[in-house]
């Protein structure tokens, strides 16, 4: 049965639209799924879509991690909830469309989960290697204590769970 | 009075998906003097990868070209090679094969009408305002998009480039319980895509008639998803194998995309074609559904595609429930295949038209070249002409705003595989 917090890492395995991925392999090894017994679960999504709304319905609680283009300095992380995500029709993430629409359809539909959090990692500007370029690489341990923070204010998590991002 | 303007509609598409498609339309004293539908594709470098791999890796590279009918791809793929190998999968195969394709074709329809295709007859501007009207509506379309996806899911292992096709068969057998499982819900959903089909009739479609050739496979009895003959509306029927003789993609200048003709002429592929030559094929429940909603097929109206892809779905619905309660378990899910040097033609009916592929091999079964010929690059000529007689019979004194959310509407009619972005149409005039 599904957790009762789902992690999601939304990409592909090119480049910076890897950022979701690397970020969701960082939490899915940490002590933070390891002691959850079972509470948390960590996954990969490639280009969900509407796929999306699925994975909406099945947890209470729910964080989207996905590489994005909002002009801001590469490797700057955003922390939107459901709100914000919706409203910022200008911010596109590099699945922007299905994320944005998705959580406008579910909200509508009245499928949001009861708590919500997008994390958006700027990508690198004209960045085109197979590999994290060196800026979204940096950023990671610090989105991956961002996203252990958020879940243990969401009582998912106990406190020292924070220490285990920069492992 | 004269009037001279420039329209250029630019359809960017979602980034790594399909490309990117542009409109441009010039107009010269209330006349559309030139029009051009480009569509840029990434190159099909898959024909490429595809040389020097072996016979047995096909299906699932296949697969990968893309993401809303992988399934389609699978299926003219393994034909193709089970005919030139003289592979027979037997009944089995053949039975459950058609019922993965059924999946394909509800997830793909469903998709299409409800999130790209809907908002446009409804005046909204995409599917989050269609849900604040009819939350109802959409909330069904997402649970036959679910369902279809469940199906691919049971033969394939997951939706989205599902992996259990095998040259010969499927590589795995679902369990009897996975499989009435899944038919107790298409047996629940009958209803809903009979709803469905009534609300797509009901839907203020414009009318506009137009002349066009439609081309579908054609199977002496069942409606055509995996087998059949290529035939149309002005007499041709030939074998799949006999494609080349007829079809010809050409080149056009500033695009990346190849146009593909029947002797020299746009044609139609898809939804409105294939039952506008296949409404005998229809089951009779399927039939009697669409007789009530009192729009006479054949219809000359693209405008009706939207429902044809309704009908469509209750048909691919009520195919799956008859093959999956015929379901058993076989001893061995696939055949033995040996591969031998030779031509190799597939062709099925993807849910937005014709996919036919040509492959040659050499005696140890590596691929020496392949040929993909896809549903959109067979649509492009026709979306043109559409889009010139359209424009011309909605009027061109209509605001360029109109004249826009018009050209998206009749783009986004035929499902290209650009139509995930085409929300995201831009118009500049200058």
């Amino acid at each position: 049965m599904s957790a009762a917090l789902v992690i999601l890492g939304v990409g592909s395995p090119f480049g910076d639209d890897r950022a979701g991925w690397s970020a969701a392999a960082l939490l899915a090894a940490s002590p933070l799924v390891a002691n959850s017994a079972g509470q948390i679960e960590v996954r990969t999504l490639d280009r969900p879509g509407t796929l999306l709304l699925a994975e909406f319905g099945k947890s209470n609680g729910v964080m989207l991690i996905d590489a994005m283009r909002s002009g801001a300095l590469p490797g700057t992380i955003l922390r939107l909830e459901a709100e914000g995500v919706c409203a910022a029709r200008s911010l596109l993430s590099s699945h922007g469309l299905g994320v944005a629409q998705s959580l406008g359809l579910a909200r509508q539909l009245g499928g949001l989960p009861a708590q919500f959090v997008f994390f958006g990692l700027e990508v690198g500007h004209d960045y085109s290697g197979m590999n994290l370029s060196p800026a979204v690489s940096a950023a990671l341990p610090q989105l991956v204590t961002q996203v252990i923070r958020q879940a243990m204010a969401w009582g998912f998590a106990r406190a020292d769970a924070a220490g285990c991002a920069a492992s | 009075m004269t009037e001279e303007r420039e329209i250029r509609i630019e359809v960017p598409v979602m980034a790594r998906v399909e490309g990117e498609a542009s409109l441009s339309i010039r107009t010269h004293a209330g006349r559309i003097e030139a029009l051009k539908l480009r569509i840029f594709e990434p190159p099909r470098l898959f024909e490429k990868f595809l040389e020097g791999r072996d016979w047995f890796e096909v299906p699932d590279m296949v697969a990968r070209i893309c993401g809303i009918c992988p399934v389609a791809y699978q299926m003219s793929a393994v034909q193709a090679l089970e005919a030139l190998f003289d592979v027979d999968p037997g009944p089995w195969v053949r039975a459950q094969r058609r019922a993965l394709y059924c999946g394909e074709w509800l997830q793909s329809h469903s998709l299409h009408i409800h999130l790209l295709a809907a908002p446009d007859f409804l005046g909204f501007a995409n599917v989050v305002e269609t849900a604040q009207q009819h939350p109802e509506v959409v909330r069904r379309g997402l649970a036959l998009q679910a369902l279809g996806n469940d199906l691919i899911r049971l033969y394939g292992g997951r939706s989205v480039h599902p992996v259990g096709v095998r040259v010969g068969g499927f590589h795995r057998a679902p369990a009897m319980a996975e499989v009435s499982a899944l038919r107790t819900r298409l047996d629940a959903a009958l209803p809903d895509v009979e709803a469905l089909v009534a609300w797509t009739a009901a839907l203020p479609l414009p009318q506009d008639e137009q002349d066009f050739t439609s081309v579908a496979l054609r199977h002496p009895t069942d409606y055509p998803l995996n087998e059949g003959r290529l035939v149309s509306d002005r007499g041709l029927d030939i074998a799949c194998a006999d494609f080349e003789q007829h079809f010809f993609e050409r080149q056009v200048q500033g695009s990346t995309a190849l146009y593909c003709y029947l002797d020299g002429q746009p044609y139609l592929a898809g939804p409105l074609a294939r039952l506008n030559l296949n409404l005998d094929r229809l089951p009779p429940a399927v039939r009697s559904v669409l007789e009530r909603t009192g729009i006479r097929f054949p219809s000359r109206n693209m405008f009706h595609s939207i429902v044809a892809r309704a009908v469509e779905m209750l048909l691919a619905l009520h195919e799956a429930i008859r093959l999956l309660a015929d379901y058993q378990m076989p001893t061995k899910p696939y055949v033995d295949v040996a591969p031998r040097a030779g031509v190799a033609f597939g062709c099925s009916e993807a849910p937005r038209g014709l996919l036919w592929h040509r492959y040659e091999f050499n005696a140890a079964g590596g691929v020496q070249r392949a040929r993909i010929v896809p549903p959109t690059s067979q649509n492009q000529a026709r979306i043109e002409q559409d889009l010139h007689q359209s424009l011309s019979a909605y009027g061109l004194a209509h605001s360029d705003t109109e004249l826009k959310l018009r050209a998206e509407t009749v783009i986004r009619n035929y499902d290209p595989c650009i139509s995930c972005a085409t929300h995201f149409l831009d118009l500049r005039r200058e």
